[in-house]
C-alpha cells in the first residue's frame, strides 16, 4: 500500500507555474551557462554561412562576437573545472573574462578592418 | 536594534487542497506587521494560520535554521522560511510564497521530500567503515582531506538547492546538488570504505552539472555544491588509471591466471571475500566505459563540428551503447553436484569499442535435481552490490557488507537487500553450461 | 511515497473510519538520537528483527538532538575519569539522581561516542595533533565536551539518519503517535495508535516491544528552547498509559533565551559560553544585578541561579522594554565575540542585533525536562513490553542537568535500549499481545471529537493561555499559593478544551495537531504542578520563594507518580538511594 493511495499529491511545480510574481532565479551563473549555449548555436549557424558568403563584414562581426563569448565563458568553466580559480570567484570570472574577451575582440576587429 | 516600521503587507500564497485536487492557485492575505526586521516568513505563516486561515499548511520544526524542514520559494528564490526576514523585501513589494520546485506537493506549501531522499540514497550517503576499529582515527584538522571537506558536512537536507537547479529537472536520473555534495564529503573521507561503489554511482551524475551555481546561491548553509561537483569531476578523471592499477594489484594477489583462455571454468571452494572495498573488482568496469564513451563522443562531436555537421554525432552516439549478450562457457554440467551450490568463476573478455578488457565474475549455481534443473545466481548483492558468497554451515548466501542474507531460493531472509538475488540466463549446449553476460 | 511499501499494512474493511493496521517486532516512537541509536543497535544485534521508526517530523529532522549546539560530555582523556564525571553529574543534580543510571551514563558514554565516530561516521572537531578536541563546559571538573563547531547536533543526527537509511529500517515520516495501546490487564503495551499527518488517518501499530523516545521538550511555557514541533507527547502518552513517572517538578530553564517579540524564534538559545567568557547581564535600569544574587561569581553562576535572578528582576518590574534582561558582550571586544561565537552572532544579526557591539534582550527559557518515566539501566519501565530512553526518561540528571549531559543521555541510553530490545526479542515470543477491546475506537473517537464540534473554542488561544499560566505560576520561581491557583486554572483550561472546534480537511491539518499537542501539554502541566507542590524546599532547578532554602533533612527524596482513576496524578515519594556515593561524599566533593 502506498501513501498516495488516499490523497492526491499535485505533480511537482517546475518553475513556479501560476505564480503571479514569478521571477526565475536571476542568478548570473545560470545566465552565463545559457548564453554560452546560445552562442554555440549561433556559431553553428554563422560558420557555414561564413563559408558560403565570404568577406561579409557584418557576418564576420557577428561570428567573431559569438566566438568571443563562447570562448570566454568556456574558459571560465575550464578554469573552474580544474580548480585553477576558486569557485568563490565565479562571478568575477564571468565579468572579468567576458570583459577581457570584448577588449580583445575590439582590438582584433580594429586590426582586421 | 530593531528599526523596522509598521506596515501592511500583501502576502500571496500558493494553495493546494489534496481533497480537491486540481492545479492549485494563489491566495492573497493582508497582514499588518509591526516590526519587519523582527519578523521572519515563518512568523508570517504562523500568524496567517492563527488569525486568518487555520487550514493553511506548511512545515517547520526547529524555527532556528537547523532542521531544514521549512524550505520554500519566497519571491522567486529558494530559502528557509525561518531564515528569511520580511525586511529583506522592499516595503511596497508583495511577498509571494510557493512550495519548492521538483517535489510533489502534498498540501499548500508542504512538499513530499521522497524524491530528494531517493536521490540522496542513490549516492550512498552513508559511512561504511573500512575496518572495524576501536579508537577514533587520528586525523589532523589541517590535513588535505579535512581541508577539502571543510563545512560541507553541515548540509541540513532542506532541498533548496535541488529546487533551484534546472538540471535536476531536465535530466532524469541526475542526483542533484545536495546528494552529490554528500558523496563528495565521503569520497574524501579516508575512513570510509565505499569509495569505488560511490564513485561508480556518481560518475554518471556529476557530468550533468552545468556550472550554473544556482545551488550555491540559495544554500542557507552556504555550502557550494558546485565546488563539490567540480571536485568529483576532477577525481573522476583519475578514475580509469586508478582502476587499472587496482586491478593489476588484485590480479597479483588473487593470482588469477591471465585470461588468455576465454571462459575457463574453475570451481572454487571458498571465494575470497574482501568486503565492500574490493567487491567491484569483479564487475564490469563502469568508470572506464563511461570515460571512454565520453571521450569518443567528445572527439566524434568535435570532428562532426569541423565538417559542419553536428547532426552526424546523433547517429554515432547510440550505436556506441548497444547492449550485447556474451555467452560465457562455465564448465561441464557433470561437474555440478546435485542438491549443492557450486561457485564458478567466469573469465571473459569484454569489448568496448576499441578497448578490450578481461573480467572475472563469480556466479553461484544451484543444481536442484538430476534432470539438470539449475539456477544461476549473480554474486552481486541486490543491496549495494557487494560480493555474496555461499555459506555451507548456515545453508544460505551471505553478504559481508551489511549482513544481507539470502535463502537457497534466492529470497531475502535478513538484512537490507530490497529484492531476491538476481538470476542469470543460461543455456546448456552439449553438456556445457553457458552463462549470459550482458554488457 | 515509498513509506508504506515495506510495512505489512492490512486494510480493515468495514470500519467506519479509515484506519489501518500493521505489525512489527519493535516499534520506536521518535527519531532523535535516542530513537535512532536504539534502532541501529537493535538492528546490528539481529538484522532479522523487523524494526519500525515513527516520527512526527520528516526523517531525522525533528527533535532537539539536531538542535544541540554545545556538545556532549564524555571521558576520553587519561587525566580524566568516570569517577569525576559521575561526581560532577551528582553534584549538578543536587544528589537526587538515580545513581545507577548516572553511573551507566558516564561509563557507557566513552564507548558510545567512540562508536559514533568509528561506526557511524561522525567527525568531531580535532586538536591540532589529530585527536578529538574537548572543550570546557559549566559545572565540570575537566574539559570533556566533545563537539563539532557550534552545530554538534547536525553532524550527529545527519550521520545516524544516513545509517538508518543504509540498513533499510522502515521509517514512517510525519506519523505521530497519539497514544500507547494496552492489553486488557493494562500491564502490557501492545503498540501505539498513530496519526498519519499527511493522510489524516489513524494507523494501529502493533509491536512485540515499544520504545518511547520522543524527547520531552517543555514547550508548555511562554519561552521555550525546543522547537515548537515538540510538545511533551511522550510524557503525556506514558502518563496516560499508567507508567510510573518520577521527578516531574524538575524543569530546567536556560538563562539566556533570545527575546524577539511576536516571533516564534523567541526563546531560542544564546549559548552558555557567552557568560562563561565574561559577558554581563543588565536589568531594565541598566544595572548589573547578578552581583546582588551571587556576589562572588556574578554572571558565571550556574544555570538555575542565573535564570532565577533574571526572573526575579523581571517580577520586580526591572525588566527591559522587550520584557527581559540584557546580555552584553561588547566589552570583550567585537573581534573576540565574532570569532568565538559565530553561530550566535549570526542568529542575533538576523534580527538586527549586533551581539559583538551591543546588548541583546534575553530571558530564561524552558529547556529540558529532568523528570520522566522511571527506568532501569536497560530502559525497562514499570509496564511490560515498554521501553523508554532519552529525555522522556527521568532520574539520570536528578534535579539539574549539566550542559552536555543531555545529548549524552540520549545517545548512551538509545544504545542501551537498542541492545536491550534485541535481547528482549530473543527471550520473548515475537507476538504482540492483544489490545484491549474497544480501546482503539475509544481513542479515535476522543481525538476526532473536535471535528464534530462547532462551539469554536480556539486551540491556539488556549495553548497560549496554558503557556502563560505555567510560565508565571509554575515556572522559574514558584510558591504554594500560586501553584494552588495554577491547579484550578489548568482545570478551567481543560474544561474549555472540550469546546475546541476544528476546521478543514484531515490531510495535513496543523490545527488538529496543535490540538493533540495541547492535550499532551495539559496532562504534563498537571504532573509538574502536583509534583512541585509536593516538594516543600528549593533544590536545583526547583525554586520556591516560600521555601527558598535547600533542606537535606526533608528533601532527599524522589517523587513518583501514576495517573489516578480521577485522571489526576497520585504521588508517592521514596528516599533517594545512595547506591554508590553517600550524601557526604557528594556534599564534600569539590571540583
Ligand atoms: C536548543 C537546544 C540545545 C541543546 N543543547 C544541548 C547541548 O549543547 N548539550 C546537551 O547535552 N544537550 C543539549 N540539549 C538537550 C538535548 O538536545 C536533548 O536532551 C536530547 O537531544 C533529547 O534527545 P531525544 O532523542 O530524547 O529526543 P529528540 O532528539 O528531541 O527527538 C524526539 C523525536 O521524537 C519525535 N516525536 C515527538 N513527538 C512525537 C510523537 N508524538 N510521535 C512520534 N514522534 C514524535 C520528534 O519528531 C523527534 O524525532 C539541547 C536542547 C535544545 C532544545
Ligand atoms: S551548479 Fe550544477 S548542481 Fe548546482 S544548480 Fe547548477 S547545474 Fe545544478
Ligand atoms: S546543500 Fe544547502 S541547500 Fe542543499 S540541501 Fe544541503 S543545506 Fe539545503
Ligand atoms: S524550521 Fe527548521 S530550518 Fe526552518
Ligand atoms: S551490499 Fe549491503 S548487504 Fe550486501
Amino acid at each position: 500500500m502506498k501513501q498516495e493511495d488516499t490523497i492526491n499529491y499535485r505533480k511537482p511545480l517546475q518553475w513556479g507555474e501560476f505564480d503571479p510574481n514569478r521571477r526565475r532565479n536571476m542568478f548570473v551563473g545560470m545566465w552565463a551557462w545559457m548564453w554560452q549555449r546560445i552562442t554555440a548555436v549561433a556559431i553553428i549557424v554563422l560558420l557555414p554561412l561564413h563559408i558560403v558568403l565570404t568577406y561579409k563584414p557584418w557576418l564576420q562581426f557577428l561570428l567573431l562576437l559569438a566566438v568571443t563569448f563562447h570562448a570566454t565563458l568556456g574558459l571560465r568553466v575550464i578554469l573552474l573545472d580544474f580548480d585553477l580559480v576558486k569557485v568563490e570567484y565565479q562571478k568575477a570570472l564571468i565579468w572579468g573574462l567576458t570583459g577581457l574577451g570584448l577588449v580583445v575582440f575590439a582590438l582584433v576587429w580594429w586590426l582586421i578592418r | 536594534m530593531s528599526t523596522g516600521q509598521e506596515n501592511i503587507r500583501k502576502v500571496e500564497m500558493y494553495r493546494y487542497d489534496p481533497t480537491e485536487g486540481g492545479d492549485g492557485h494563489f491566495d492573497t492575505f493582508d497582514l499588518q506587521i509591526k516590526d519587519e526586521s523582527n519578523t521572519t516568513i515563518l512568523d508570517v505563516l504562523i500568524r496567517i494560520q492563527k488569525e486568518q486561515d487555520a487550514t493553511l499548511a506548511f512545515r517547520y520544526a526547529c524555527r532556528v535554521n537547523m532542521c531544514g524542514s521549512c524550505g520554500m520559494v519566497i519571491n522567486g528564490r529558494e530559502g528557509l522560511a525561518c531564515k528569511t526576514n520580511v525586511s529583506e523585501f522592499a516595503t511596497n513589494e508583495r511577498i509571494t510564497i510557493r512550495p519548492l520546485n521538483h517535489f510533489p506537493v502534498i498540501k499548500d506549501l508542504v512538499v513530499d521530500m521522497d524524491p530528494f531522499f531517493k536521490n540522496y540514497e542513490e549516492c550512498l550517503p552513508f559511512f561504511e567503515p573500512k575496518e572495524i576499529v576501536e579508537e577514533p582515527a587520528i586525523i589532523r584538522p589541517d590535513s588535505p582531506e579535512r581541508q577539502a571537506i571543510g563545512l560541507a558536512t553541515e548540509c541540513i537536507a532542506c532541498g533548496c538547492c535541488v529546487s533551484s537547479c534546472t538540471m535536476a529537472n531536465y535530466h532524469e536520473g541526475y542526483a542533484g546538488p545536495a546528494p552529490l555534495n554528500r558523496a563528495f564529503t565521503l569520497l574524501n573521507d579516508s575512513r570510509d570504505g565505499l569509495f569505488t561503489e560511490r564513485m561508480d554511482r556518481v560518475l554518471q551524475s556529476c557530468y550533468n552539472c552545468r556550472t550554473e551555481f544556482n545551488c550555491t546561491e540559495v544554500c542557507p548553509k552556504e555550502i557550494s555544491s558546485t565546488r563539490a561537483i567540480k571536485f568529483i569531476q576532477r577525481m573522476a578523471m583519475k578514475e580509469p588509471f586508478r582502476k587499472i592499477e587496482e586491478e593489476k594489484a588484485a590480479a597479483e594477489i588473487e593470482n588469477v591466471e591471465p585470461a588468455t583462455v576465454i571462459g575457463k571454468a574453475e570451481p572454487v571452494i571458498s571465494m575470497s571475500n574482501n568486503g565492500c572495498v574490493g567487491c567491484t573488482h569483479n564487475q564490469p568496469d563502469v568508470g572506464r566505459r563511461d570515460f571512454l564513451t565520453k571521450m569518443t563522443l567528445g572527439i566524434g562531436a568535435a570532428t562532426a563540428l569541423m565538417v559542419g555537421g553536428v547532426m552526424a554525432s546523433a547517429f554515432v552516439g547510440p550505436s556506441m551503447r548497444k547492449k550485447e549478450t556474451l555467452w560465457v562457457p562455465a564448465g561441464k554440467m557433470d561437474d555440478l553436484q546435485v542438491g549443492k551450490v557450486t561457485t564458478l568463476n567466469l573469465n571473459y573478455t569484454e569489448t568496448i569499442g576499441i578497448y578490450k578488457q578481461d573480467n572475472v565474475k563469480p556466479v553461484m549455481v544451484w543444481c536442484q535435481s538430476n534432470d539438470k534443473n539449475i539456477v544461476v545466481y549473480d554474486s552481486r548483492c541486490t543491496h549495494l552490490g557487494c560480493a555474496v558468497r555461499w555459506d555451507k554451515t548456515q545453508n544460505s548466501f551471505l553478504c559481508a557488507c551489511h549482513g544481507g542474507k539470502f535463502a537457497l531460493d534466492g529470497s531475502v531472509i535478513a538484512g537490507p537487500p530490497p529484492r531476491p538475488l538476481d538470476h542469470m540466463e543460461y543455456k546448456i549446449d552439449n553438456g556445457n553450461l553457458l552463462i549470459a553476460m550482458v554488457s | 511515497m515509498l513509506l508504506y511499501s515495506k510495512v505489512n499494512l492490512i486494510f480493515n474493511q468495514g470500519e467506519p473510519m479509515t484506519q489501518e493496521k500493521f505489525t512489527t517486532d519493535i516499534l520506536i516512537i521518535g527519531m532523535g538520537a535516542a530513537g535512532q541509536l536504539a534502532a541501529l543497535y537493535a538492528y546490528d544485534a539481529n538484522p532479522e528483527l523487523n524494526i519500525t521508526i515513527v516520527t512526527k517530523a520528516l526523517k531525522g529532522k525533528g527533535g532537539c538532538s539536531r538542535m544541540v549546539q554545545g556538545g556532549l560530555n564524555v571521558v576520553l582523556n587519561e587525566a580524566d575519569s568516570h569517577e569525576k564525571h559521575l561526581m560532577d553529574t551528582l553534584k549538578g543534580g543536587q544528589y537526587v539522581n538515580n545513581q545507577d543510571l548516572a553511573k551507566t551514563l558516564v561509563e557507557q558514554a566513552t564507548p558510545t561516542i567512540k562508536e559514533m565516530e568509528t561506526r557511524f561516521g561522525c567527525f568531531f572537531d580535532r586538536n591540532p595533533d589529530g585527536t578529538i578536541h574537548q572543550k570546557p563546559f559549566a559545572g565540570q571538573s575537566f574539559d570533556r565536551t566533545v563537539h563539532k563547531g557550534d552545530l554538534t547536533g547536525i553532524e550527529m543526527i545527519s550521520r545516524t539518519t544516513e545509517q538508518v537509511m543504509k540498513r533499510n529500517i522502515t521509517v514512517l515520516e510525519e506519523c505521530r503517535a497519539v497514544d500507547l495501546l494496552l492489553d486488557s490487564s493494562g500491564q502490557e503495551v501492545t503498540g501505539a495508535l498513530l496519526l498519519d499527518i499527511r493522510q489524516g488517518r489513524f494507523i494501529v501499530a502493533e509491536a512485540s516491544a515499544t520504545l518511547v523516545a520522543t524527547g520531552g521538550g517543555p514547550t508548555q511555557y511562554r519561552f521555550h528552547a525546543p522547537g515548537p514541533e515538540k510538545s511533551v507527547d511522550g510524557l503525556g502518552m506514558l502518563y496516560r498509559a499508567g507508567v510510573v513517572m518520577r521527578d516531574m517538578e524538575m524543569i530546567q530553564f536556560h538563562p539566556t533565551g533570545l527575546i524577539i517579540p511576536g516571533s516564534v524564534v523567541a526563546g531560542s538559545l544564546l549559548e552558555e559560553g557567552l557568560r562563561g567568557a565574561g559577558a554581563y547581564l543588565y536589568n531594565g535600569e541598566g544595572k548589573r544585578y547578578m552581583k546582588n544574587y551571587a556576589p562572588d561569581v556574578a554572571e558565571r553562576a550556574t544555570r538555575d541561579v542565573v535564570s532565577r535572578s533574571a526572573f526575579l528582576e523581571m517580577l520586580a518590574g526591572r525588566e527591559c522594554e522587550e520584557g527581559g534582561v540584557r546580555i552584553d558582550a561588547s566589552h570583550l571586544g567585537s573581534e573576540f565575540v565574532l570569532k568565538n561565537f559565530p553561530g550566535m552572532c549570526n542568529r542575533c544579526r538576523q534580527f538586527g542585533y549586533d551581539l559583538s557591539r551591543e546588548p541583546v534582550p534575553v530571558s530564561p527559557t524552558a529547556h529540558f525536562v529532568m523528570g520522566g518515566a522511571d527506568i532501569d539501566r536497560d530502559c525497562h519501565t514499570s509496564i511490560e513490553r515498554l521501553f523508554v530512553a532519552g529525555e522522556d526518561a527521568g532520574g539520570v540528571h536528578g534535579g539539574n542537568r549539566l550542559g552536555g549531559n543531555g545529548i549524552c543521555e540520549s545517545t548512551v541510553y538509545g544504545r542501551q535500549a537498542g541492545k536491550s530490545l534485541a535481547r528482549y526479542m530473543e527471550k520473548n515470543k515475537r507476538q504482540p499481545a492483544e489490545t484491549a477491546k474497544g480501546m482503539v475506537e475509544e481513542l479515535i473517537e476522543k481525538h476526532t471529537r473536535p471535528f464534530d464540534n462547532n462551539k469554536g473554542e480556539d486551540a491556539f488561544k488556549l495553548r497560549a493561555e496554558l503557556q502563560e499560566c505555567n510560565w508565571i505560576k509554575v515556572g522559574v520561581v514558584r510558591n504554594g499559593s500560586d501553584m494552588e491557583e495554577a491547579v484550578r486554572e489548568i482545570a478551567t483550561i481543560r474544561g474549555a478544551a472540550t469546546d475546541i472546534g476544528l476546521t478543514g480537511g484531515r490531510p495535513y491539518n496543523m490545527l488538529w495537531n496543535t490540538y493533540i499537542d495541547f492535550m499532551n501539554m495539559l496532562d504534563v502541566s498537571d504532573m509538574v504542578v502536583a509534583s512541585a507542590l509536593a516538594r516543600n524546599e528549593s533544590r536545583a532547578a526547583h525554586y520556591r520563594s516560600d521555601f527558598p532554602e535547600q533542606n537535606d533533612d526533608i528533601g532527599l527524596f524522589n517523587s513518583f507518580m501514576v495517573r489516578g482513576d480521577d485522571g489526576l496524578p497520585e504521588i508517592s515519594s521514596k528516599p533517594v538511594e545512595f547506591t554508590y556515593k553517600t550524601v557526604e561524599e557528594c556534599r564534600n566533593y569539590k571540583k
